[in-house]
């Protein structure tokens, strides 16, 4: 092996509407930019029991700078130390105890609060939801927000309280792990097969020798392997 | 013998692992390329292992040893 890389991320949103039709029966992906979440249902506020993702994380903190606020001389006087690159609070988010810390201070409760009520679940492009006929009224929704600085990248969040008020209960989708904070396991696993396996045929048609054939394989721990083999091999 | 190959290892939460095995020298970048766009964007985190450094003629030698 020479090279690795490793994340995961949504770019084919074609590839994620094939796995939902196929994967996930109670449910569709459409075209919207509300999702519900926990926000919808109680006045724009968040319960707090989480930090903010670091997207949300990184859009606050910038609104702040673009007002003139020092967010690192303020954060650092309240005991938390953020990147000197604001945008790597992405991968490298502040937790919930650094949060607390945070909202002491009134501008930055005033940040997070506005985000909350303005941005969160707001914000999709897509959102996949369950089917009217399916009657989960109450469920909450994946929202696909597109990532701020990298055009053609998409965030796939949700709010995972009670399972997103039953969504992620939805066959295909995979259930809320709270040891590692995990969610929707099945979907994405499913989704970054389909989305490899169109990477691939569109390399082998456009004729790219590095992309000869390729063989999918379902390993015994569920991991999914696929290999890809150059032309003539 | 042509021993090279692109892995896709996608584990049961969905993080995706993407392997140039064989290649040599820059050449694993190009070949993950398409995939490493499509699965990880750009935000995923890279690691060049040994074989990345290694030249054309370290390629002769090592395929001998």
């Amino acid at each position: 092996m020479s090279h690795l890389a490793s994340g995961f991320c949504v770019t084919d949103i074609e590839a994620l509407a094939l796995t939902v039709k196929e994967k996930c029966p109670q449910l569709e992906l459409v075209r919207q930019k509300e999702y519900r979440t926990w926000t919808t249902d109680h006045g724009g506020s968040l319960v707090g029991d989480y930090p903010l993702p670091g997207l949300y994380q990184l859009l606050m903190v910038a609104s702040l700078k673009k007002q003139g606020v020092n967010v690192h001389a303020k954060a650092e006087a309240l005991g938390v130390k953020l990147p000197n690159n604001l945008a790597d609070l992405e991968t490298k988010s502040w937790d919930l105890k650094q949060q607390r810390l945070l909202l002491q201070d009134e501008t930055f409760k005033a940040a997070y609060e506005k985000i909350c009520a303005e941005t969160v679940g707001k914000d999709a492009e897509f959102i996949i939801r369950y089917k009217k006929e399916v009657g989960a009224n109450h469920a909450y929704e994946i929202g696909l927000i597109p990532h701020p600085i990298r055009k053609g990248e998409y965030m796939m969040l949700t709010d995972f309280y009670a399972q997103g008020n039953g969504l992620l209960n939805a066959k295909g989708v995979g259930v809320h792990i709270s040891e590692d904070n995990s969610w929707g396991g099945e979907l994405k696993q499913a989704y970054a097969s389909m989305a490899a396996e169109r990477a691939i045929v569109a390399q082998i048609k456009s004729g790219n020798p590095e992309y000869g054939r390729y063989e999918k394989t379902v390993l015994s721990d569920g991991k999914i392997k696929i290999e890809v083999f150059p032309k003539g091999s | 013998m042509n021993d090279k190959r692109i892995v896709v290892i996608i584990d049961g939460k969905g993080a995706v692992q993407v392997e140039a095995h064989g290649h040599k020298g820059g050449s694993c970048k190009q070949a993950t390329s398409p995939l490493v766009k499509t699965l990880i964007g750009e935000k995923g985190e890279e690691k060049e292992k040994p074989e990345f450094y290694q030249g054309d003629f370290k390629i002769t030698i090592s395929e001998f040893e």
